[in-house]
């Protein structure tokens, strides 16, 4: 299986620099289609869709490979030699921020520059550490993604089931798209918000960006503040913007505060 | 006919009724910025959780009403959702009510934009699933359970199957499978009575269906076939399930094998047999040489000697048994002493009472030093030769040779007598074993070999055996040197 088809790759645009997005927990590569517009034009865009998610290969999801994020990495490497991608830039939301910087630190050649979307290395507080949340409230997170699942499938089932011979149905769907299969959206959202990279942030070998909404539930700027102190080469931008999902929230913002710390093309 | 003119409701009237409904209809409504401040809010979901109107209204988001992980859920999951689609369905939240108790719900949203797509309001209707939500825990609940228990089923190493009135296969689990060694796609369908037969005490088929169809759970023991044509004998439990109109639809079967409760029972009547047959001639030997004595009147060195003879036989069976009993038990003990094995081997030929000739001793000039129970190790080096002896047809060709092999001294029986056939070698230190066809003309309990065996070993040495049909066996006996000896 090729890897570009395992991870539903798409490429578009004239430029020559690539220009990688990578999507967060819960959503698919569609979550960038308010933002890439103004990169096609100057980049060469790369969308993909982690293994489980959205388009992707869902034959590929292996268990023990997606206990951690460095299988997620791994994939993005992959990709990255697939498409030759050297010197590019790596744009990642939520829990992609932090599959970036495991891939920077493996093969630093690949970006010259990441753009953390909301990024925190580790979700729930640990002493001096505020990360905001208790371990409690992510075990309640895990019970409500099972109860959405169950309510999902319990009254979808039948249609999703039937989908496959009867691709009329898709338009049917309800919440059809960032639909996954319920027990891989279950161990990414444990991989997610279990996962602790604090120890990775100093290895990161190339310069960032670090936008951090003004209010942010899953990333408050405490937050952002840990993750701009220990990023070696790295700006934090506060945005205006409020919520977990600036680029489409407020997305003009979001592209503003990209092209200026990438400066003129 | 024309029915009613509607025009004679007045357009107040609608709208007064639609307000109605807004505020106090059977489900909630929120609207909201696209930040989530809530703009407006009806009646029915204020009541719902039991906040005014003036705390809500440009005071809080909606997210803000949620628990923590709902709130994260919001701006993860559905959020996005919303954002890209337009709307979304039924997605279960709880909002925190004044009492910050949980109130399930389930909340649509609509989207609405400006004419260059900028997100303006969010429309949220919002409905009570509290009842939804019981039944969804009580789902999964019962999904857990239910997947637990096939579990448990399917990985039992019992077979559990199930068949219906009929008699045909209808489930399989991996014990049936392991059992059988049918697998389930190739069993399922077929009729159990092709693969079972109640075994001959038991009573027949028709006669078990016939209880069964009554609805009377059958316990019995059958003889199952196995893929291979074995015999497989098991203790099966049937229990037939009604279905609603009181009939019998679906036999429940439970099957284990009991060839191991088989063999043992076997080996109980066997042992019980001979143990009894050992025990009773040395005690007709007594008697009728006391009778003797009795009926002549006069004391005799023979008959009491004869008496005695008997009596210490009848000693050393019970030693036997007794000594088995500990060691299964695992209560063996040993008093430990340094000893010189050669001494040990020539007073166990003596304590046989046997002459020269019959046994020949080599040992050598040295002592041989081990750290072992005297009493233990005689009677060791004493079983092997009562064996030699008995097993020899001539009472000639006996051999007990010690000698030093490195760290180790070895004391090995060699006899020139029947042999011991090959298939026989891998249990003859089993327990209550003994050789098939010398049972009858043979004396013994099929423990001595046993307990050597158990005595080598709890002296950290071991017990081999070599023999050829015909030609002879021998045992040899090996035992760590104590250090002394062994410098």
């Amino acid at each position: 299986m090729s890897v570009l088809h395992r991870n539903n790759v798409t490429v578009m645009g004239n430029g020559d620099t690539p220009m990688m997005f990578a999507h967060g927990y819960g959503c698919d590569q569609n979550i960038w289609r308010l933002i890439t517009l103004p990169f096609i034009d100057t980049h060469r865009v790369i969308l993909f869709d982690h293994v489980g998610a959205g388009q992707s290969e869902l034959a590929a999801y292996d268990r023990t490979k997606y206990s951690s994020l460095q299988g997620y990495a791994q994939d993005v490497l992959e990709i990255c030699d697939e498409l030759d991608v050297k010197h590019g830039i790596f744009v990642g939301h939520s829990v992609s921020t932090m599959i970036g910087v495991l891939a920077a630190i493996q093969e630093p050649e690949r970006f010259d520059h990441l753009v953390l979307i909301g990024p925190s290395p580790y979700y729930i507080n640990d002493g001096d550490y505020v990360g905001g949340f208790s371990r409690k409230d992510i075990q309640e997170l895990l019970e409500l993604q099972d109860s959405n699942y169950l309510g999902w499938s319990a009254s979808l089932a039948p249609v999703i089931m039937g989908n496959e011979d009867r691709p009329e149905l898709a338009g049917e769907l309800r919440n059809s798209f960032c639909r996954t299969d319920p027990e891989i959206a279950k161990q990414f959202a444990a991989v997610t918000f279990l996962s602790d990279n604090r120890a990775d942030l100093p290895k990161v070998p190339v310069r960032s960006l670090i936008l951090q909404c003004r209010e942010d539930a899953l990333a408050p700027l405490p937050v952002g503040q840990y993750v701009h102190r220990h990023l070696p080469n790295s700006e934090l931008a506060v945005l205006n913007a409020t919520g977990h999902c600036p680029h489409l929230s407020a997305p003009d913002e979001t592209i503003a505060a990209i092209q200026a710390f990438l400066g003129p093309t | 006919m024309m029915l009613d003119d509607s025009s004679s409701v007045s357009d107040d009237a609608f709208r007064a009724s639609l307000a109605d409904l807004y505020e106090h209809g059977p489900c909630g409504y929120l609207f909201a910025r696209p930040d989530g401040t809530i703009l407006r809010v009806n009646q029915t979901l204020l009541d719902w959780i039991d906040f005014g109107r003036s705390d809500l209204v440009g005071q809080r988001r909606f997210q803000d009403l949620l628990t923590v992980a709902g709130k994260v859920f919001y701006e993860n999951q559905f959020f996005p959702l919303l954002r890209l689609q337009g709307s979304v369905k039924e997605v279960a939240f709880d909002i925190i009510r004044r009492d910050r108790e949980p109130l399930p719900v389930l909340l649509n949203a609509v989207l609405h934009t400006d004419e260059e797509g900028r997100p303006t309001l969010i429309a949220h209707a919002i409905f009570d699933a509290s009842d939804r939500r019981a039944f969804e825990q009580e789902l999964i609940r019962s999904r857990r359970s239910a997947e637990q228990l096939a579990a448990v089923v399917r990985l039992s190493s019992d077979a559990i199957l199930s068949i219906s009135a009929a008699g045909i296969i209808e489930t399989w689990n991996d014990g049936a499978a392991s059992m059988f060694g049918f697998v389930e796609q190739d069993i399922v369908g077929t009729n159990l009575r092709d693969i079972l037969t109640p075994s001959d005490r038991h009573g027949a088929w028709p006669d078990l269906m016939e209880e069964l169809r009554a609805g009377r759970p059958v316990h019995t023991e059958m003889v199952g076939r196995s893929a291979n044509g074995e015999s497989i004998d098991v203790s099966a439990g049937f229990t037939p399930h009604r279905d609603l109109l009181g009939a019998v639809g679906t036999v429940s079967v439970i099957m284990q094998n009991i060839a191991e409760r088989r063999k043992v029972e076997r080996l109980q009547q066997e042992f019980l047999a001979v143990t009894t047959h050992e025990l009773r001639s040395p005690v007709t030997g007594i008697k009728g040489n006391a009778q003797l004595m009795k009926r002549r009147g006069t004391y005799s060195e023979r008959f009491a000697d004869a008496i005695i003879g008997q009596a210490q036989r009848l000693e050393r069976l019970i030693d036997d048994l007794l000594l088995a009993s500990q060691i299964q038990a695992d209560r063996l003990t040993l008093a430990l002493e340094v000893i010189d094995l050669v001494g040990a081997a020539r007073a166990a030929v003596d304590y046989l009472g046997v002459d020269e000739s019959a046994v020949r001793v080599e040992v050598p000039e040295e002592t041989l030093l081990v750290y072992a129970d005297q009493h233990r190790l005689s009677q060791l080096l004493t079983n092997l030769l009562t064996n030699a002896i008995k097993y020899s047809p001539k009472r000639a060709d006996v051999t007990l040779r010690v000698t030093r092999q490195g760290d180790e001294a070895h004391v090995s029986v060699a006899d020139r007598g029947i042999g011991i056939p090959p298939e026989a070698l891998p249990h003859l230190f089993d327990r209550f074993y003994r050789v098939a066809g010398t049972a009858r003309h043979v004396q013994g309990l099929g423990l001595g070999l046993y307990i050597s065996r158990r005595i080598a070993e709890a002296h950290g040495g071991r017990i081999d055996v070599a023999s050829e049909p015909g030609l002879g066996s021998s045992f040899t006996v090996r035992l760590p040197l104590h250090h002394a000896s062994a410098e």
